[in-house]
């Protein structure tokens, strides 16, 4: 009888020991290291790297808000970084902002550089700054302060717009809520001056 | 008194498609529905015809295109060449060349003053109408 069982024998043997080797197999497989070169895999120059490193730049780097009157003001720039003489001044470049009106309008404003204080409140924009609003203003001025937690802008200096009512020249502009309903107005101050040239006229009596 | 007069006002033939200036101390255009509203010492000129009020309501056509009409208030003086008028409110819609003045009007001419309630300028052919207790004082040189 003992020669009959050599078959289960052997199987009860093989059902023990396959399982150890395969656990065997599985342990070690994660130990066999395969070649993977990460230094190649980062596309930055050693240069670079030590660069953004050293002043922590951030590229596209966007803001966003809701005011509390339902206004969106979202604020994105190609590259951000703090400022070198007072790290709490966040320095930008190529910057736009756009300001999605509760009422449907929106304005646009671009710039080539913008400057943030620490408190992230607003955003001083700086050289060839374009304001273009969807009811057909379009103006250039310097410098303008920006507030990103409401509607709020003002120009530091001259301002020129050119508005479906004519070419229009002014000291100050402001953009801000007025009136009882809050709506948002355009405010021109210290002398206004409109060129407004009439279509041909339609009513000649 | 006559009901209506019609008298010259200023002496060039006024093209309403001239353009028009208007500088003022402050200007406030409202996002919603566009309308503009000029503060302080404003002046509007076009061509010959000069007007200063305290303030200027801009109102445009429906489609934005144009300005249908400005609402000057307050001591509106209106002077074309050598004519001067004056009224508390004044209508000047550009595109039909006409202004039309309200509120105890008083026109001076060299020799002539008349007052009357209400006056109609016709830029394009330097007419004004006068309407309401018109009353002419003539001066002799």
């Amino acid at each position: 009888m003992a020669s009959g069982n050599t078959y289960s024998q052997v199987v009860a043997f093989l059902k023990v020991v396959l399982p150890l080797i395969a656990l065997g197999i599985l342990a070690t497989l994660f130990l066999v290291p395969r070649e993977v070169d990460l230094e190649a895999a980062i596309p930055f120059a050693e240069v670079e790297l030590e660069k953004r490193l050293r002043d922590q730049q951030v590229t596209a780097a966007s803001f966003s808000t809701k005011t509390s009157s339902g206004h969106l003001v979202a604020v994105t720039a190609s590259t951000a970084h703090p400022d070198f003489e007072d790290p709490t001044r966040t320095v930008a470049t190529d910057l736009k902002a756009r300001i999605d009106l509760a009422n449907g309008q929106t304005i646009n404003v671009v710039s080539d550089d913008g400057e943030m204080d620490s408190t992230f409140k607003e955003v001083v924009l700086t050289n060839n700054v374009q304001f273009v609003t969807s009811s057909g203003i379009t103006m250039d001025t310097h410098e303008m302060t920006m507030s990103i937690d409401e509607v709020r802008a003002e120009s530091s200096g001259e301002v020129v717009a050119y508005t479906q009512f004519g070419r229009l020249n002014a000291g100050r502009m402001a953009v801000r809520p007025a009136g009882n309903d809050d709506d948002i107005y355009l405010f021109f101050t210290n002398g206004v001056r409109l060129i407004y040239t009439p279509q041909k006229t339609t009513g000649d009596q | 008194a006559a009901q209506g007069l019609t008298v010259g006002f200023g002496e060039m033939e006024q093209d309403s498609s001239l353009p028009v200036e208007v500088t003022s101390d402050s200007l406030s255009v409202n996002q919603n529905d566009g309308s503009a509203v000029f503060i302080g010492n404003v002046v509007v000129i076009q061509g010959e015809m000069r007007m200063t009020a305290d303030k200027v309501n801009v109102y445009y056509l429906e489609d934005q295109s144009a300005i249908e009409k400005m609402i000057a208030v307050g001591d509106v003086l209106l002077v074309r060449g050598p004519d001067a008028a004056e009224g508390n409110r004044a209508i000047y819609s550009p595109e039909a060349g006409t202004v039309k003045m309200y509120g105890d009007v008083l026109v001076v001419q060299e020799t002539t003053t008349i007052a009357s309630d209400r006056m109609t300028v016709h830029l394009n052919n330097n007419t004004a109408e006068m309407h309401g207790r018109v009353k002419t004082i003539l001066r002799n040189q």
